[in-house]
């Protein structure tokens, strides 16, 4: 595309998760400022906001994919173009916690990278009281993957902004890396390994 | 058969000795060694017993031939077999040949007939048979070279429209309004519609064969086109190539003969009927196709006094295109309007593109649209997931805009939920205060709603689901037309 060349950068960011964990009511909370308190399940939507990033004017693509299993089939087509991960689940329901891991597996798998730009976010923090998924279980997965842990909440807007732009700062520092020329710890290490097998 | 070879040898051993001797001492100066030793009349015996060896070394030969590459063979073998004609001196070549070739045809019963040459024989027997799977093998070669490289060619053009099955080129390309043709073929139908109707012997005359290319090129990697930009006859150029370049008639292969046939007939009335029953044989997609361009064409013909471009002249030129005879063509038009009754050409609007700002405003207008781009998306998906990775871009952008045509439209419905709840409140208090139920809305509330606010949010659910319906009828109707020779 020639577009971007001249525009601000755009960093593409994909919202993945279980079914009703609330990746709709960040994003629109992020975008809009408006919290949705009825639920309708998403099957893919996307949204284009400028924004300033550390004093640099760039744009961002979020992508609200559907939690739902009945639309994995489109899901890779996504996750193929997308440059950052928010992977997320409700502090309040164990289930989706646990199936941040398959969520995780299937990005690595699409992406064939071990260090793509990717935060935990645990939402509904506004529901303390009904906390399932104790801080430190979220914490040591966050570590084990080597990925920030947040906590937010669509309602109060908690974090909200701020998983948004950490995210984007890792994509943005991703990128600079890439971009340097002869740089070994560029793009993903498991590529260069296999062109290199290749070769010999 | 292999282990006859020495049985006849000691029958007629002097036979096989003198002419294979004398010919090897004249030709065989490449393949063995052995050969020239030979020369003298002591070691004719020897050379008697050589052969032997030699004749084994063909069976051996003959036996490796299918393992080793066609190449190889040919290298092994040319010289060989040079020898064994050479070598043999009573037929000459000539009537050899003609003796191969009878056995070619009755092997058996000449293998009987003439045992004295029936080794020499079978061996010129086996090097052709040699020859013909060397043959068969190298066509092979030739077919997988052939295919590596229309496998190039697609890498380019990963997913081309033209030159593939109609269906094909449906599938990767139709329009998103519900009509399954080729949006070149639409586009190409829209624009001489628009443009083209007065241009004299439209059709007829050609347009630049690198625009044409060009266009192609365009069209066979989705790239946007605007065909106002070129000239009327490049653009029936490209609607011609499109159809020539189907793999088959539209037609059909097996169905062109029959209306060869039927457009022979004299009789008016039994030619049309015999063409309508037949044209339900035809696939659905070539059926569609079919019409609309047979409609158009019925349009141009109407212009004839402007295009100079009569039912007649119209079949010649398309009697190639439709790869059938002009005679075809000219009974299709004659009776087109007989034919489709229900085929109305219908400008295509493509689904607005993600960059487009000003967005439909009404709620039918908006529903539209997200059919379309619902359509459209679909496609890219499907084209992902064959590997056409170069639209991902495209994904994100059409979800962009459908994202933002579904928050238009609620917000629409919302609005008119809000104004529909302040109809009603304001509908009590005109009740109250003018104790009349009926006169209260259109007298004080028109300009708000003029028709009854719940009445039309149905009334628009309806026509969503009247327009998803009436496509899926559509192809139903079409699926049932197709049907119903089985039936009868």
């Amino acid at each position: 595309m020639k577009k971007p060349n001249q525009q601000p950068a755009l960093h593409k960011v994909i919202m993945v998760g279980s079914g009703g964990v609330g990746k709709s009511a960040l994003t629109l909370q992020f975008m809009y400022d408006e919290f949705v308190e009825d639920y309708e399940p998403t099957k893919a939507d996307s949204y284009r906001k400028k924004v300033v990033l550390d004093g640099e004017e760039v744009q961002i693509d979020i992508l609200d994919t559907a939690g739902q299993e009945d639309y994995a089939a489109i899901r890779d087509n996504y996750f193929r173009s997308g440059e950052g991960f928010l992977c997320v689940f409700s502090i309040t329901e164990d289930d989706s916690f646990q199936a941040t891991q398959e969520f995780r597996e299937q990005i690595l798998r699409v992406k064939n990278d071990e260090n793509i730009p990717f935060l935990l976010v645990g939402n509904k923090s506004d529901l303390g009281e009904k906390r399932k998924v104790p801080l430190s279980e979220a914490t040591g997965r966050a570590a084990q993957w080597g990925v920030p842990y947040v906590e937010t909440s669509a309602k109060t807007r908690a974090n909200v902004d701020k998983v948004f732009y950490d995210l984007m700062r890792e994509i943005r520092s991703r990128k600079m890396e890439d971009n340097k020329p002869g740089n070994s710890r560029g793009k993903d290490k498991s590529k260069r390994k296999k062109l290199k097998c290749v070769i010999l | 058969m292999d282990f006859e070879s020495p049985d006849v040898e000691r029958d007629f051993p002097g036979l096989y000795a003198s002419e294979s001797g004398s010919g090897k001492r004249s030709q065989d100066s490449d393949f063995s060694d052995d050969a020239h030793d030979r020369s003298t009349k002591k070691e004719l015996l020897i050379g008697k017993r050589k052969d032997k060896k030699e004749s084994k070394k063909d069976q051996g030969y003959a036996a490796l031939e299918g393992e080793s590459s066609p190449e190889e063979d040919l290298d092994v073998k040319s010289p060989c077999k040079s020898k064994k004609s050479k070598s043999f001196k009573f037929p000459t070549i000539k009537e050899k040949r003609e003796k191969s070739r009878e056995k070619d045809s009755k092997e058996k019963d000449k293998d009987k007939d003439k045992d004295k040459e029936k080794d020499k024989d079978k061996d010129t027997d086996r090097d052709k048979e040699k020859r013909k799977e060397l043959k068969s093998k190298l066509k092979l070669k030739d077919k997988k070279k052939v295919k590596v490289s229309e496998d190039v060619t697609e890498s380019v053009e990963e997913m081309p429209v033209f030159g593939v099955p109609l269906s094909v080129a449906v599938d990767r390309s139709h329009c998103h309004d519900g009509i399954e043709i080729p949006v070149v073929v639409r586009n190409c139908i829209d624009h001489v519609q628009d443009y083209g109707l007065a241009t004299e012997n439209i059709y007829k005359i050609s347009g630049i064969k690198s625009k044409v290319q060009q266009l192609r090129r365009s069209y066979n990697k989705r790239e946007m086109v605007n065909l106002c930009d070129y000239d009327v006859p490049t653009v029936t150029s490209l609607l011609k190539s499109f159809l020539r370049d189907l793999p088959e008639p539209i037609l059909t292969t097996e169905l062109t003969p029959k209306f060869e046939d039927i457009a022979c007939v004299k009789e008016l009335a039994a030619r049309e009927q015999e063409l309508a029953s037949l044209l339900l044989q035809v696939p659905t997609c070539n059926l569609t196709c079919l019409s609309w361009i047979l409609r158009h064409l019925e349009n141009v013909t109407a212009n004839e006094s402007q295009n100079k471009m009569s039912i007649s002249a119209l079949g010649s030129v398309f009697g190639p295109v439709f790869q059938t005879s002009t005679r075809v063509v000219t009974a299709l038009l004659s009776h087109c309007g007989a034919l489709f009754p229900n085929v109305k050409l219908v400008r295509y609007i493509p689904p607005l593109s993600s960059g487009c700002t000003s967005l439909p405003n009404t709620r039918e207008a908006i529903a539209a649209e997200l059919i379309k781009q619902d359509s459209l998306l679909n496609q890219i998906h499907s084209e992902m997931n064959h590997g056409y990775t170069v639209r991902s871009e495209e994904l994100w952008e059409v979800q962009r805009f459908i994202t933002l045509l579904k928050r238009k439209l609620r917000s629409l419905e919302k609005a008119q939920e809000a104004s529909s709840q302040a109809v009603d409140k304001v509908d009590s208090v005109a009740e109250k205060s003018e104790h009349s139920a009926t006169a209260a809305p259109s007298t004080t509330l028109s300009k708000i709603a003029p028709i009854s606010p719940s009445n039309d949010k149905i009334d628009f659910q309806l026509q969503v689901w009247f327009t998803l319906l009436s496509s899926k009828l559509a192809k139903l109707a079409q699926l049932m037309h197709n049907l119903y020779p089985v039936f009868k």
